[in-house]
């Protein structure tokens, strides 16, 4: 566990002090903080981690409902629940980076199937090609693969809720709304919690799924924070500064593992 | 009564769409995986109802591509870490909840972290490391990295079976003078046969979806299908039929897993997060 987590944060930490960079052959030199003024506190860095926010807030927003409304029909056992709730399984274990290459492929504009879907709508539209647009593709196929994350985890707390308390609830003639807002909802906060943080996590960390469709473009418009520290470290090869950056996202998610350690109790 | 039918129409309409939605871009790359470059950019697109070829995996079975070389990579790395993540993973859970572990709570802070941590802060150091260790680009390395980032997930899903098994079963071993290992060898593993198992196809899904890692550190040596498949996208051309092939035969080995395995998926997503 040492060797796998102390020591590379060690390593990156050491490194984002040095001038260590593949594109010169200068020795690596100690140069204190200068690497975090010219990688971390920049425009750049600030508009990736923009990036990364706002996939992660609008991914939450739209996958948690959604998961959940899955969750709540599924969870009525209709006929033929269980095949719906197998074909969902699929996504979410998906190979990450062979998903996002299947996406671009269907929303290229000069063959996929959406430019012929769209062409119905609204023709000419380059999904790729429009920062916007781009960015809705990213946070599409993130969706498409874990809204079923969302919605298992909706369905395992349904199924553990007391059955009584609902039957009453029905009975007294609740509404469908006023039953989720009062009852489901208030006793499934703790999974909901779970689910939201795990999430978070994840879209934070988004990277397979990125590199496949847009590799952070067009210009640096999908560009997330994972995006760019690869970038900078095995494209431009700064090693340094792609350390510096590592040390600076690894600081920044450090709140999440303590209220992780509190929700989930190993 | 006729609000019941409305709402159960609803619903019906509405997994139909969740349904179309999920499995429909799986169809689509199926259908192009048979169709020849120029029925792949015809327009408007069809679904079935060209001439299918198979050109598209005679291209990469074809000796010239590396994709024999590329599976067989996967494969081994596959089976190797998640032989070994189960091999770690369960001493391990078993120490954390039966014993009394000396800093118990750093190696479960460590977990978390191992957990959370975004790939890219470790991967990037950890490409030196390897280098440094002469490593890079060998399974070995893959091996390692991969085995090491499955263990909290694996630990954490085990954590939660063992806790099922009854105490009493393991007093009852002691006191016939059975020892620790003795115990959790012959009594605790058997019981917990079910976790063994949503672990394995958790880690072995888990590495074969690996991208990050082998991208930054392996070349041809070590080159697993995930990385393979990004080849087919260049700066100027994408050869969208043989990508289409490569993405279904990637993506194969997870859709029969999963519906092959599904009752110990549910209960691994779940487990350990929701009581």
């Amino acid at each position: 566990m040492l060797g796998v987590v102390a020591l590379p944060l060690a390593t990156a930490i050491y490194l984002s002090f040095t001038s260590e960079s593949l594109a010169s052959t200068d020795p690596a030199a100690f140069v204190g903080l200068r690497n975090y003024t010219t990688a971390v506190f920049t425009p750049t860095f600030v508009r990736a981690l923009r990036v990364t926010l706002t996939i992660v807030a609008i991914g939450l927003v739209i996958q948690l409902p959604i998961g959940f409304l899955l969750a709540r029909i599924l969870n009525r056992e209709l006929f033929g629940h269980r095949i719906v709730r197998s074909a969902l399984l699929i996504p979410m274990l998906l190979t990450p980076v062979a998903v996002g290459l299947m996406w671009r492929f269907m929303f290229n504009p000069d063959l996929g199937l959406a430019r012929y879907l769209l062409a119905q709508v609204h023709p000419g539209l380059n999904w790729l090609g429009d920062p916007t647009l781009a960015m809705a593709v990213i946070v599409f196929v993130d969706s498409w693969m874990h809204i079923p994350f969302v919605m298992i985890m909706m369905l395992a707390g349904l199924a553990g809720l007391p059955g009584e308390v609902l039957e009453a609830a029905s009975i007294d003639g609740a509404k469908w709304w006023r039953m989720t807002r009062y009852i489901i909802l208030p006793l499934l906060q703790p999974v909901i919690l779970v689910t939201l943080l795990i999430r978070f996590i994840d879209s934070f960390r988004l990277f397979d799924i990125v590199y496949a469709i847009t590799n952070g473009g067009p210009g640096d418009a999908t560009t997330n924070v994972s995006i760019l520290a690869y970038l900078q470290t095995f494209t431009f090869f700064q090693i340094a500064q792609g350390a510096a950056l590592s040390v600076a996202i690894a600081l920044l998610i450090f709140p999440v593992y303590f209220v992780f350690l509190r929700v989930t109790r190993v | 009564m006729i609000r019941r039918i409305a709402s159960t129409t609803l619903a019906y309409a509405i997994l139909a769409i969740a349904l179309v939605l999920a499995v429909f871009p799986l169809l689509w790359t199926i259908s192009t995986s048979f169709k020849t470059e120029i029925q792949a950019n015809a327009y408007p697109p069809v679904l079935v109802g060209f001439h299918p070829t198979l050109a598209n995996y005679r291209y990469l079975f074809a000796s010239s591509s590396n994709f024999y070389q590329a599976a067989e990579t996967s494969i081994a790395v596959t089976a190797c870490t998640t032989v070994l993540a189960v091999m770690i993973a369960a001493p391990n859970a078993y120490a954390l909840v039966r014993m009394r572990v000396p800093a118990r709570r750093v190696l479960v802070l460590l977990l978390v972290l191992v957990e959370t941590m975004p790939g890219i802060v470790l991967v990037t150091p950890l490409f030196f490391i390897v280098a440094a260790l002469h490593l890079y680009d060998t399974w070995l390395a893959l091996i390692l990295v991969y085995t090491s980032q499955s263990i909290p997930f694996a630990t954490w899903v085990l954590v939660a079976f063992i806790r099922g098994v009854p105490i009493e079963v393991e007093e009852a071993a002691f006191v016939d003078g059975a020892t620790r290992l003795q115990t959790f060898a012959h009594i605790v593993l058997p019981l917990v046969a079910p976790g063994l198992a949503t672990v394995a196809i958790f880690t072995a899904i888990g590495s074969w979806n690996q991208f990050l890692v082998p991208v930054i550190l392996g070349e041809n040596g070590a080159e697993t299908l995930t990385v393979f498949v990004t080849q087919f996208v260049t700066e100027k051309t994408i050869a969208w039929g043989s990508l289409s092939a490569a993405v279904v035969l990637v993506m194969a080995p997870i859709v029969v897993f999963v519906i092959a395995a599904q009752r110990y998926l549910v209960k691994g997503l779940t487990m350990g997060s929701v009581k």
